[in-house]
This record gives C-alpha cells, sequence and structure tokens, in this order.
C-alpha cells in the first residue's frame, strides 16, 4: 500500500497545473497597461470589501441608512 | 513577500489554506462585533489606498531585489485587527487571481505570512502595548519590523517543508531574507507612523469623510443605472 514517490510528483504536479491554469485564465489584468490594471484593482478590491461589509455588518444595519 | 505555486508543495499548502481559513472565521466572528456602519466608507478607501500602495515597489540597495509595503498595521492601526485581516485577505486574493502576483496554490501562505502574523501577532503583542505608553511612533516601527521578519521566517519555514529549500541552505536563506525584509519592515514602519498619525488629525478625517462621501454618491449613482438599465433590459 505504499505510494510511490512518481505517483506523488504527478498528483504535485497536477496541482500547480490545475493552479497555473486558473491563474492564466483569471490574470487577464496583468497584460492591462499599469494605470489601468492599478484603477481595476482598486475597484475590485473597494467592491469585495463592500460587500464584505455588508456580511459583517451587525443584524438590522444597513448602508443606505448612513447619515453623511 | 508574495509566494508562487511553485514555492509550496500541495500539502504545506492545504495545512495554509486551513489555517488561513480558521483566522478568517475568527476574523469574521471578531468584526461583526466591532464593525459599525460609519466604518464601512472608511474602510473602503482605506483598503484601496493599501492597495495602491503595494503596487509601489521600491529596490533594496546591495541585495538586487525589490520590495513593497503590506500596510497591513496601518489597516489594524485604524480599522481594528479583524476588519484588518478580512481587508489584507481581500488584497491578496486580487492580487494572486487577476495580477499573477503570488501564486494562488500559495494563497494560504501568503495570507498567513503577510495577514496573520501582522493582524493577530505583532499589533496585539507589540503594537499595542507600546501605544498604550503614549509611544506610537515606536509601537509602529517595531511592530512593523517584528511583522516583516516573522513573516519572512514564515516563508523560509514554508519552503523547508516544501522541499523547495535545501536543508543544508535553510540558515542561509533564513539571514538573506531576513537581511532583505529588514529595510521594508523600517521603510513600512516610518510610513504606517506618519499615515497613523495623520489620519487621527482632523483635517485628514474630514478629508476621509469627504471621500467617502464622493464614494457613497458614486456607488448610489452606479446601484441606479444598473438597475434602469436592468429593468430597461427586461422590459418591466
Amino acid at each position: 500500500m505504499n505510494i510511490q514517490d512518481g505517483v506523488f510528483m504527478q498528483v504535485q504536479n497536477k496541482f500547480y497545473l490545475i493552479a497555473n491554469m486558473i491563474q492564466n485564465k483569471t490574470a487577464f489584468v496583468s497584460n492591462m497597461p499599469f494605470a489601468a490594471a492599478n484603477l481595476f484593482g482598486i475597484l475590485a478590491v473597494g467592491l469585495v470589501i463592500y460587500f464584505i461589509c455588508l456580511f459583517i455588518l451587525p443584524q438590522g444595519e444597513k448602508i443606505s441608512e448612513r447619515k453623511v | 513577500m508574495h509566494l508562487g505555486n511553485g514555492v509550496v508543495c500541495p500539502i504545506s499548502a492545504i495545512v495554509m489554506f486551513g489555517a488561513a481559513g480558521v483566522g478568517t472565521y475568527f476574523a469574521f466572528r471578531g468584526a461583526k462585533k466591532e464593525f459599525c456602519k460609519d466604518k464601512v466608507f472608511y474602510a473602503i478607501t482605506l483598503t484601496c489606498l493599501v492597495f495602491a500602495l503595494q503596487m509601489i515597489n521600491f529596490s533594496i540597495p546591495q541585495t538586487g531585489s525589490s520590495g513593497h509595503i503590506i500596510g497591513a498595521l496601518l489597516l489594524c492601526a485604524l480599522l481594528g485587527a479583524n476588519s484588518a485581516f478580512l481587508a489584507i485577505c481581500a488584497i491578496l486574493t486580487i492580487q494572486a487571481l487577476f495580477f499573477s502576483d503570488g501564486g494562488l496554490l500559495a494563497l494560504g501562505c501568503n495570507i498567513v505570512n503577510m495577514g496573520v502574523m501582522t493582524c493577530f501577532v505583532a499589533y496585539p503583542f507589540i503594537y499595542k502595548p507600546i501605544e498604550k505608553s503614549n509611544k506610537p511612533f515606536l509601537a509602529a516601527l517595531l511592530a512593523s519590523i517584528v511583522a516583516l521578519q516573522l513573516g519572512a521566517l514564515m516563508v523560509v519555514l514554508e519552503g523547508v517543508f516544501s522541499g523547495s529549500i535545501a536543508i543544508h541552505l535553510t540558515a542561509k536563506f533564513c539571514v538573506l531574507m531576513q537581511f532583505i525584509h529588514l529595510p521594508i519592515g523600517v521603510v513600512e514602519g516610518v510610513f504606517s507612523a506618519l499615515l497613523i498619525a495623520a489620519a487621527k488629525k482632523s483635517i485628514t478625517k474630514k478629508c476621509l469623510h469627504f471621500l467617502d462621501f464622493l464614494l457613497l454618491h458614486w456607488l448610489h449613482l452606479l446601484h441606479n443605472t444598473l438597475h434602469k438599465s436592468l429593468t430597461d433590459w427586461s422590459g418591466l
């Protein structure tokens, strides 16, 4: 029942391949000009934090109720 | 400090993903208790600022490498450790997915190295006690240096456990990593201390509230436009 090194290496390579494949598909921003990529990243981070905030706000509190 | 896919083995990656997951769970629980709606746009503005700051690299003389600040301590001091950890997780995930900055397989490692070490080790055990004795500059400087050094140590340990760093080279690599991250820690410490001091001044608070105000109105506009286009599209 011993797992041979070759099998382990194959599994490991599969992991690397899958991770690289996903990143190759999603990392389209790295081909964009620096300023545009930066702006995209800032907007993406802002949106993610906005949704995290919606999730972590105590029950009953709504962002739209905020008085500016 | 962003580790790539090839540096960590799947077992280390899974273990570190588990550690990052536990950290995220406790951060969510903690943030639910300490967060309030007035902090939302402040958190968004600060996280976007830290993301933009992370894009600026500076070269480290004599080493041939470059570094950038992490900004986790800045977020901790202004938002609290739990919210800061969630913000760092969001930044690192966006960087890995869209910018290929750090591997997807090593995302757990990167979250632990940069997020956990700063938010749950350096901030509560170094920054807070020193800051209480009315030395905020020293607190930020020391906490940043310790956080970076711990992160660099974790990188070495992860590399050794994954087999990407030979055991007989561990000590040499460790010294090199600590040496490279020392100036980054100093720069980050000074920068964080200045920004924390500035953020606590009333004029900066007013500027941030103005930015919040602009962001809020922009989001309302976006929401209304999206709603209108969706309504037009569905014909309702």
